[in-house]
């Protein structure tokens, strides 16, 4: 009979593909680790472990070829943990390859997904079966030893189970197949079965794609608990089942143990010993943690936003009426909304782990191809952030690392004639920083040539050649378009074209981009993330008829404008706070608004990179919670305005991006020769000439409220 | 609903006959139940032939299952020709349903 798992099977498919890729993920790390010491026999049966799973459930949800591709690196790494073969680089690299491979194959026929290339699948196997099959012939005295037994199965004694497995209804519309299921289980040791068909019903009210079946059995095995019940770990939650501890048995039963069976046995003994927070309890009712599609968590958050945003009409209703129970009820809504819209963000938030782990692979594999000694460490992988950001940050993350490999770290020859120890070093790391996420990717390199980046810009006409810029504008330079300093293109990077995408994709995440670097002894780039994308905290200022949102994260304080203030400043867009030079940007002048403006204006004072500004705008409405919306594919290169949010009575106030903001006037200043009101342009000489102005006793405003 | 070329249906006057071939699993399930439930209509002794099976799930022997369980009931004589326990027995054997009475 076909071992072929019936249709309607995409749901558990899906599932297992998720869980593969995941085993798929520690497995990868797992080689990485053993890369570092192949002698680790724990990591060797980490890897085993993870092999047998993925054929395994692989065969039982139909896929055959992968359970088949998968069955010869199984095979190689039993050979290796019973010290029949040694651990390599040649091996390492090629289960890495063949990882890759089992990667497309689950993906194979799922939204479009290329399939695995036979050859190079076919290559993979030779060059392994080559090296298992090589090594056991130079080892011929080891054939007849007996493998060496793990801890675990020499104390295991076998012991008799009752297992009851009731599938539910649509287990079998899912795609799983009963059978396959009891042959597992059968692998574990001496199976005895026995169906209840009690709960069929009549031919005619039957639902013919339910299964009615249930099934009683006895197991006489090694294998705990926990190993019987991974046998059921894609169909658990579609089903009843129990698994009890039934007589011990004689040594009869024992002798009728299969050694195959024993092995499996061992094997997934093994892996739940070394899996303990992949389910935590026995049984799946006190389960701790629940799979859920994304698609339904961004249901559930957008419905939470529209919540805040009619919560947020009610509160405008209740503040017109002069109605103490509506007031009652509106502020009672307002504070389970709240509570509500911080439990939902928190369930989108995951640590960063999975996608820095990613990464070992990245710099092993450039590592060899760029014939570099790179080690990469990580912190803070714990660290929580919106899932929606941890998606977006791969790729960034990614080209930063391949730029530091290529160009920031120096071949070993040059590193070791300027004393610095033979294996460079990265490190990723991640941190919490008021309601942002601080990603870093630092390395021990060269450094970045100021000298060398400022040329090039001026090269490329992107500054002119007496530009005095700071050492942060500098660098940033590196992120424009087509800005390279590289001297050859390589495979790696080189094209100029990374380093543009990493901050056009940060930003568009509302993140920024930060540069430090020290000639001969690295650079650091931080990723200056928000934690959330769907809903923040704002501040609500209006200009004229309009209302603008600032992130309440960016701003600092508010200090009053009158129009004595601007005077005193000749014009120029300064303002002076408790004796601090901070330049401001008028919004209605900015966003070409009609002049009516009001006798004292507020400045919204904001830190961005460029260091401490101002937005003048005519009143502070207070603060809110803001759903951003976005602004549609019309409006994408509108930077300085993040998105859109509808208020309590219903107009929509645009949500600026304070960062992108200052850094458009900034440049358009840079370039324009000429500064507008000569506020912004060159800031070191504003500082200069701005505080002797406010030395001079003519001061600006003074702080007058904070926020 | 018409049936595929795995379950066929013969009606002629003193018996009827469910010929199932290749592979009846769930994608098959309600074919194989309206083809049960029409053999059924005639009255006449029932006739299953497995021998041109090469697969067979739960959901197609629970629907034989209760059509035995259906036929016993009317009192209408139902048999699997061919070699039913070459076919099917390893198979009942693996799902515990041996000795239940699937096959005779």
């Amino acid at each position: 009979m076909s071992q072929a798992v019936s249709g309607n099977s995409e749901q558990f498919k899906q599932s297992f593909r998720e869980e593969a890729h995941e085993i798929l993920t520690d497995l990868e790390a797992a080689l990485l680790e053993l890369n570092e010491n192949h002698g680790d026999t724990e990591v060797v049966g980490r890897i085993f472990r993870g092999m047998h799973t993925i054929k395994g459930s692989g065969a039982m949800f139909g896929f055959e070829g992968l359970a088949a591709f998968t069955h010869d690196l199984e095979t190689a790494y039993d050979l290796v943990r019973n010290g029949r073969l040694e651990i390599g680089a040649e091996l390492i690299d090629l289960t890495l390859a063949a990882l890759d491979q089992i990667s497309t194959m689950l993906d194979e026929g799922a939204n479009g997904a290329e399939p695995a290339d036979p050859a190079v699948c076919s290559r993979i196997l030779a060059s392994v079966r080559r090296l298992a099959g090589v090594k056991a012939n130079e080892q011929p005295a080891m054939e007849h030893e007996p493998a060496p037994e793990p801890p675990s199965a020499e104390s295991g004694t076998i012991e008799q189970w009752h297992i009851r497995f009731a599938p539910g209804p649509d287990l079998m519309r899912y795609g799983a197949n009963p059978l396959l299921l009891l042959r597992e289980l059968g692998q574990l040791g001496t199976l005895s079965v026995k169906a209840g068909m009690d709960a069929i019903p009549p031919l005619g009210e039957m639902d013919p794609e339910r299964c009615y079946v249930w099934w009683e059995m006895g197991l006489a095995t090694r294998a705990g608990r926990d190993a019987i019940r991974d046998v059921f770990i894609f169909v658990e939650d579609a089903c009843e089942l129990s698994i009890e501890p039934a007589l011990e048995v004689g040594a009869e039963a024992e002798t009728a143990l299969a050694c195959e069976a024993d092995l499996t046995a061992r094997a997934l003994e093994e892996k739940r010993a070394s899996s303990p927070g992949r389910r935590g309890a026995d049984k799946p009712e006190n389960a701790t943690s629940l799979r859920v599609p994304a698609a339904k968590l961004d249901q559930f958050v957008n419905l939470v936003g529209e919540l805040v945003t009619v919560q947020a009409r009610l509160g405008e209703v209740a503040a017109r009426r002069d109605d103490e129970d509506v007031r009652a009820v509106s502020e009672e809504v307002e504070r389970l909304t709240s509570a509500l819209r911080e439990s939902s963000m928190n369930i989108r938030m995951m640590p960063i782990r999975g996608t820095f782990e990613k990464f070992r692979r990245l710099v092993h594999d450039l590592a060899r191809d760029l014939g570099k000694n790179v080690e990469l460490t990580i912190e803070g992988a714990d660290t929580e952030l919106d899932k929606t950001v941890i998606e977006q940050l791969g790729d960034p993350l990614m080209h930063l690392i391949r730029n530091s490999m290529d160009h920031g770290i120096e071949p070993a020859d040059v590193r070791a004639s300027r004393g610095k120890p033979p294996a460079a070093n990265i490190q990723l790391s991640a941190r919490h920083s008021g309601a942002c996420v601080l990603v870093s990717v630092s390395d021990d390199g060269r450094g970045i040539d100021r000298e060398a980046v400022r040329r090039r810009a001026v090269e490329r006409g992107l500054i002119s050649a007496d530009a005095e810029l700071a050492e942060s504008e500098i660098y940033g330079l590196i992120f424009q378009a087509g800005f390279s300093t590289a001297k050859k293109v390589t495979d790696v990077s080189g094209r100029g074209v990374g380093m543009d995408v990493v901050r056009q994709r940060v930003e568009s995440l509302r993140g920024a981009v930060e540069v430090t670097s020290q000639p001969g002894q690295g650079t650091t780039v931080t990723l200056r993330m928000p934690l959330t994308m769907a809903i923040i905290d704002g501040l609500l200022v209006g200009v004229g008829a309009a209302c603008f949102v600032l992130p309440l994260a960016s701003t600092l304080e508010c200090v009053e404008l009158t129009r004595d203030d601007i005077a005193r400043s000749n014009g120029k867009h300064i303002a002076n706070v408790r004796g601090q030079i901070v330049p401001y940007i008028r919004l209605r002048e900015h966003f070409h608004m009609p002049s009516n403006s009001v006798e004292i204006e507020q400045i919204m004072l904001v830190e961005t990179s460029e260091g401490r500004f101002g937005f003048v705008v005519d009143q502070v409405l207070g603060n809110c919670q803001t759903v951003i919306k976005s602004l549609g594919r019309f409006y994408r290169h509108v930077q300085a305005v993040s998105g859109a949010t509808i208020l309590g009575n219903g107009t929509v106030a645009l949500i600026l991006d304070p960062e992108r903001l200052v850094q458009d006037v900034v440049r358009a200043e840079r370039f324009s020769g000429e500064a507008p009101g000569a506020a912004l342009g060159d800031r070191v000489r504003h500082r200069a000439s701005l505080t002797a102005l406010a030395g001079n006793g003519r001061a600006g405003p003074s702080a007058s409220a904070s926020v | 609903m018409g049936l595929s070329e795995a379950i066929a249906l013969s009606v002629s006057a003193d018996s009827t006959v469910v010929r199932l071939s290749g592979s009846i699993d769930i994608a098959s399930a309600a074919e194989l139940k309206a083809a049960l439930q029409q053999a059924f209509e005639g009255g006449n002794p029932i006739q299953i032939s497995i021998d041109g099976i090469s697969d067979l799930d739960v959901t197609a022997l629970q629907l034989l299952w209760a059509a035995r369980q259906h036929a016993a009931k009317l009192g209408v004589r139902f048999v699997m020709s061919g070699e039913p326990r070459k076919v099917m027995g390893s198979l009942l054997t693996e799902l515990g349903m041996e000795g239940l009475g699937l096959i005779d």
